[in-house]
């Protein structure tokens, strides 16, 4: 059995055509493979969210997709959010509110409010809330992440 | 870490069948069950089989008196979906308070079913709309009504090499409702699930978390008040559920929740 | 030039972090890296008989195999009794007994099961109560031989005892006598698990030179640094430890833990570089969590509700180690009868070892845990009093002419906990009793409110002579670079010290730069950034450093403006003469030394030096436990109201209010922030987290599948953060801490809105929903 699968994948706008371990996770390839450490590990199991990646416009944890899962797929992590240095509103928004305080959660909680607001730019609180349950944050205590998000709806970022 | 596996990816259930027959392997569909079971090396396959690519175990579609659940449908699809919204809304009940959003947009109705957790948040509704598995494997398809389906904690009636290609539901009316009791109000496994359903003089109960398998009880209700209903229900379900004390809960805590939701929802759906 | 000091100003790091582009330990790598696993005990109490690694030696890409044998070194802060792999026994399950490391983490995982190791199992125990009793199982046989921190201390050597701390003040049973009545209770507290989103992760090389280079996940550098040279026997100058971006830490990432481990990897692997970061089941399981708590109280109070006298019994569950956990016993044992007036107190406070995961530092430092108890009883007592709780905690609290159980006076600026109290209450409108028929109309709703307050204060819990320094140097252009070893895990100090500097400088603070990475080659000493010491003894070094830069650019500019030094003042990035502001000479200028325009030049690089050392602190006296152990006391108190489902025990926060006399806020912003994430931490512990073991003492809820932190589902519908700012004479423009407080108190101001709401006490934590409807059923409900 050789285990090592080729695969096409576009991570940010930038297509890859590579071998990969077939035990390997999107978490492992994004990070191992392509060096993209921006997208955190918190538990490897589903639970903590700091995995957070879009897959095909959808959250997903990326400690349970495997790499060979994202054959063909597209893919979008905290480092392909910011444009020409320009940071996102969201991004902004996270700024202003000091919606985190190590940041490791950061990147995973950034990427489901991305895909919160990508599906639905009118979220109420409860659906902002649904949203980023996923995402376990021991610093913030949710608050300013909230607050952040509904900044962006309601248009008071630039 | 997930130890070396191979990685197969058929197109059709005969493929995936095929595939199957190797010992060692095992189906792959989002993989929210599957991939953290190898992470913790509860189960070591060597072959998984991805179905998320076999065009007969996608899609939600009705069809004059059955609605068809593929097995591959993620939660997230079957909450989003409007015609289910409009028709079982207990079935995007359910799914809504199962896992977290970004784990829905992977987990699927069959992988929630197949992997026979006693928690399994879809089961009791699907149980309660007297949901039928549609099976596939060496002689061919054949349908089992659900509440055969689970045969004991994580294990069904599957064989090594049968796929579920989906869900049968038959569209009836009726009424329903599903409280999930868990530790905290983001995702947790339930401590207790109960699903009802009403159609025309019955009262079902799909019970989740309370015995090895979840369970379904049929309570005749006909030319009952509501309070004798809630009283024969709870009746009824204490006569086939014990539920046991573990780490989330006691037993006596399952039962009382048990109680307290068989009288809402009797409340609710009489 | 408009003030900093309160402004809102977002972290200096922001933009690294909600890029992704900040690097965390495990972020990097390191050519030739070789991956760390550790075999695990199963057992929480059991002789190591054989320990046969031959095959996991074997296994191609198996570069070292390391077991406790091997290793005769004892690590630990205050008392060293830790071994870096079991050594001849566990005393846990999850304890490390044996470690691989090897090219992959695949391989090294797979060379972990290889490892097959036998056990004798041993009787256990559990409960610290059960712990000093006689004939306990003993768990450290070689307590009297073990190195610790003397007259700070006290172990009981042949027994289960690390530290036993005494307090006596005045006389409780004199008190005892005169009181009207005494009510006594016990209150228990579990373990709970810190939770810092970043696993413990370190990277670290042993080079052939014996120089030691470590990378990690710490909360300070020079405490790895000297607990590294403690135990391994490597001079301190050998050893340069580096902290990168800390993906939290909460007090469990203070002192030292798997850094001596990776080392001794490293040197068996020849000197390639290690890397180890724990999984999230070995963060619960194998690395220490808080300790678990059970207080007696009895209380004797007068009619007209003054307490006099009371004598407290702390038991705490240190685990299998007490190497940081006796520091715990040793705070609770000088601030455990929390922010009251008391004048007879007698309280012992034990710190006992117990074949549990081990407890270390967490936010609160034994506060969470003997606040809970403090708070109940005080509550109980007002109830048993027929007193309002809010009317009987105003009639105790400490206030400006109070003596602290320690014979500390509690001074004008001090600070205010009774204006915290009265702040909150308001908040909440405290003192609005429902009518029957409100409670009626509640009832039949299947809903029932409460309200709840508690107070709470807290000092910073560290070594009399701790000491902090800082470097501020200027850049070619006039910049400023500030060098400071506390570390910034989120709590935002680092933004604050600039502000500080800002501040101090009268510069932009867009041109100070604190030094990120943190690192003891190049830094100057820190002790630890523990104990919400980092902002009050940081601060302090940071505007002592700015003044000695002030001072010396003053001196070069009287010569070049040919003025005197004391007519010089400094202002938007000048030094110039007080009475003729035209005469100047700029920052930039003077940066690198003054140049005249003949081309002479004098003063040179400014590099400017600032320290602070706690001052005053005394050791406590062995038997009395008198003597002054606080450098500032941070007060606060929280108001909840609360609603709960009759019939599930659902609880659900409709609102909090939070206040803390922090002095002065510095940043406004992160303050808040502090306060919100500490408060619904606070929730956490108060709710649902806590350790599950069964009978054999194994962790049932090792993972995020049964150890429940909150989500955002799971907060407040409302939160209010308020301060008061009484004025730390010492402290940074008046500041004290507030990092580890915003949780103390929370869980207990929750209970007390239960006892309100339904008129049941609950003593034992976590206030599950299955807990609150047992106390329903009590209630009748
Ligand atoms: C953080 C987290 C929280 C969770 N919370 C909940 C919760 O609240 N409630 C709940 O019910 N579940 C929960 N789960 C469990 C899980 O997400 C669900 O059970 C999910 O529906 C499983 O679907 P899947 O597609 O991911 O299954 P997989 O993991 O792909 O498969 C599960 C099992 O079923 C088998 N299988 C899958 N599909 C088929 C098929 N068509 N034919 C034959 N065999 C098949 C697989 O071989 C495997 O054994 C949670 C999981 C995580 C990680
Ligand atoms: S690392 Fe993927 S969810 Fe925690
Ligand atoms: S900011 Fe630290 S975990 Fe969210």
């Amino acid at each position: 059995m050789k285990k090592v699968k080729e695969i096409t994948v576009t991570v940010n706008g930038e297509k890859h055509t590579v071998n990969v371990k077939e035990n390997k996770t999107l978490l492992q390839f994004l990070r191992e493979d392509l060096a993209l450490t921006g997208t955190k590990e918190g538990c490897g199991a589903g639970e903590c969210g700091a995995c957070t990646v879009i897959m095909n416009g959808k959250a997903v944890n990326s400690c349970l997709v495997l790499a060979v899962e994202a054959d063909g797929a597209e893919i979008i992590t905290i480092e392909g959010i910011t444009k020409d240095g320009e940071l996102s509103k969201i991004q902004k928004a996270f700024i202003k509110h000091q919606a985190f305080q190590c940041g490791f959660c950061t990147p995973g909680m950034i990427m489901s409010a991305k895909a919160l607001l990508d599906r639905n730019p009118n979220p109420t609180e409860e659906e902002i809330k649904e949203a980023i349950a996923g995402n376990l944050c021991r610093c913030t205590g949710y608050f300013p992440v909230i607050d952040a998000i509904k900044d962006v709806v309601e248009g008071r970022i630039e | 870490m997930i130890k070396p596996i191979e990685y197969v990816k058929p197109n059709s259930s005969e493929e995936a069948v095929q595939a199957l027959s190797e010992p060692g392997s095992k189906v792959l569909a989002g993989g929210t069950d599957l991939l953290v079971n190898m992470r913790n090396k509860v189960i070591a396959p060597e072959v998984l089989v991805d179905i998320k690519g076999i065009e007969e175990l996608k899609g939600i579609r009705f069809e004059n008196d059955k609605l068809f659940i593929g097995s591959t449908v993620t939660i997230n699809e079957l909450v989003e979906d409007k015609r289910i919204a409009q028709t079982y809304p207990i079935l995007k009940e359910a799914g809504s308070v199962l896992a977290s959003y970004q784990v829905r947009n992977r987990a699927t109705v069959g992988g929630n079913l197949c992997n026979a957790s006693p928690a399994a948040d879809m089961a009791p509704p699907l149980l309660v709309l007297q949901a039928k598995a549609v099976i596939y494997g060496n002689d061919g398809l054949k349908e089992v009504p659900l509440k055969d389906f689970f045969v004991g904690v994580k294990r069904t009636i599957l064989k090594q090499n049968e796929i579920l290609v989906g869900l049968n539901v038959p569209v009836k009316d009726g009424y329903g409702k599903y409280y999930k009791k868990s530790r905290i109000k983001g995702h947790d496994l339930s401590i207790v699930g109960v699903a009802g359903w009403r159609t025309d003089d019955y009262l079902y109960f799909g019970i989740g978390a309370c015995a090895v398998t979840p369970k379904l009880i049929e309570v005749d209700v006909k030319g009952i008040s509501k309070q004798e209903a809630v009283q024969l229900s709870k009746e009824k379900v204490f006569n086939e559920i014990d539920p046991i004390t573990d780490i989330r809960a006691t037993a006596e805590y399952r039962r009382a929740m048990l109680e307290v939701f068989i009288e809402r929802i009797v409340n609710e759906i009489m | 030039m408009d003030t900093y000091i309160g402004k809102g100003i977002p972290r200096i790091e922001s933009f690294e972090k909600v890029t992704g582009i900040a690097k965390y330990v495990n972020d990097l790598s390191f050519p030739g890296m070789l991956y760390a696993k550790m075999k695990l005990s199963p057992h929480a109490h059991a002789k190591i008989k054989k320990i046969d690694v031959s095959k996991a030696k074997e296994l191609p890409g198996v570069k070292a195999v390391l077991t406790g044998q091997e290793l005769n070194y004892k690590q630990g802060l205050y008392l060293r009794d830790k071994d870096i792999l079991a050594q001849g026994k566990v005393r846990y399950q999850g304890e490390p007994v044996a470690a691989v490391a090897a090219v992959s983490e695949e391989i090294a995982e797979k060379a972990v099961s290889l490892i097959d190791v036998e056990y004798e199992l041993l009787s256990p125990v559990f409960d610290p109560v059960e712990a000093i009793k006689e004939g306990a199982p003993l768990i450290h046989e070689d307590l009297g031989s073990y190195q610790y921190m003397k007259g700070v201390f006290h172990p009981v050597p042949g027994t289960n005892i690390a530290n036993h701390h005494k307090l006596r003040k005045g006389d409780v049973e004199k008190g005892f006598k005169e009181s009207y009545k005494i009510i006594e209770n016990e209150f228990t507290m579990p373990q709970v698990a810190h939770v810092p989103m970043e696993t413990h992760a370190v990277i670290a090389e042993w080079l052939p030179n014996d120089k030691i280079k470590v990378c990690t996940s710490a909360q300070s550098p020079f405490a790895v640094r000297n607990l590294m040279s403690n135990t391994l026997g490597v001079p301190v100058a050998k050893i340069e430890v580096e902290v990168p971006y800390l993906g939290g830490g909460f007090g469990g990432k203070a002192g030292i833990h798997l850094e001596p481990l990776a080392a001794l990897l490293s040197k068996k692997a020849g000197g390639r570089p290690v890397k180890l970061v724990a999984k999230r089941e070995e963060e619960f399981n194998t690395l220490p969590c808080r300790q678990a708590l059970v207080a007696r109280i009895k209380t004797g109070v007068s009619k007209e509700g003054r307490i006099l006298a009371q004598e407290i019994t702390y038991y705490w569950d240190a685990g299998a180690y007490a190497d940081y956990g006796v520091n715990i016993g040793r705070a609770a044992g000088y601030s455990g009868a929390g922010p009251y007036d008391i004048k007879n107190v007698k309280l012992d406070s034990y710190t006992i070892y117990t074949n549990h995961v081990f407890g270390t530092a967490y936010r609160g430092f034994g506060h969470v845990e003997f606040m809970w108890a403090i708070e109940r009883q005080m509550d109980i007592i007002a109830h048993e009093l027929g007193m309002d709780p809010y009317e009987f905690r105003m009639k105790n609290l400490l206030k400006p002419g109070s003596i602290t159980i320690t014979g500390e006076k509690i001074r004008e600026n001090t600070g205010r906990v009774d204006k915290c109290l009265e702040s909150v209450a308001k908040e909440i409108v405290w003192g609005t009793k429902k009518t029957e028929e409100e409670r009626k109309a509640e009832i039949a709703q299947g809903k029932i409110t409460g309200k709840g307050l508690a107070v709470l204060h807290k000092a910073p819990a560290m070594p009399t002579f701790t000491s902090c320094s800082a470097v501020a140097k200027f850049n070619d252009d006039g910049t400023v670079n500030i060098i400071i070893a506390g570390t910034d895990m989120g709590q935002g100090t680092y933004t604050a010290l600039a502000q500080i500097a800002a501040e101090t400088l009268k510069m932009p603070i867009e041109k100070i730069n604190i030094v990120w990475d943190c690192d003891t080659k190049t830094n100057p000493y820190d002790w630890q950034t523990v104990a919400s010491r980092f902002l009050f003894m940081g601060g302090n070094a940071v505007i002592r450093a700015c003044d000695d830069m002030i001072d010396q650019m003053k001196e070069v500019a009287s010569a070049v403006l040919r003025a005197p030094k004391d007519e010089l003042e400094i202002g938007e990035e000048k030094v110039y003469i007080k009475h003729n502001p035209d005469e100047f000479v700029t920052y930039q200028q003077l940066a690198l030394g003054y140049v005249y325009p003949n081309g002479n030049a004098i003063g040179g690089p400014i590099i400017g030096r600032g320290k602070y050392i706690a001052q005053g602190l005394t050791n406590l006296d062995p038997e009395t436990g008198q003597g002054l152990p606080a450098i500032d006391w941070t007060y606060g108190a929280h108001g909840v109201e609360i609603e709960i489902d009759i019939k599930t025990g659902d609880l659900t926060i409709k609102k909090i209010a939070s206040v803390f006399d922090v002095g002065k806020v510095i940043n406004k912003l992160l303050t808040e922030g502090q306060v919100k994430g500490g408060v619904i931490q606070g929730i956490g512990t108060g709710l649902f987290e806590g350790y599950i073991y069964n009978k054999d003492g194994k962790l049932l809820n090792s993972s995020f599948t049964d150890y429940k932190i909150p989500t955002a589902k799971d907060i407040p519908d409302e939160i209010v953060v308020d301060f008061v700012e009484t004025p730390q004479l010492d402290g940074p423009f008046g500041a004290r801490g507030v990092a580890e407080h915003p949780m103390i108190s929370v869980n207990a101001a929750i209970a007390n809105a239960i006892y309100d709401a339904i008129g049941v006490n609950i003593n034992d934590q976590p206030l599950t929903s299955e807990r609150i409807w047992r106390a329903l059923k009590e209630a009748g409900f």
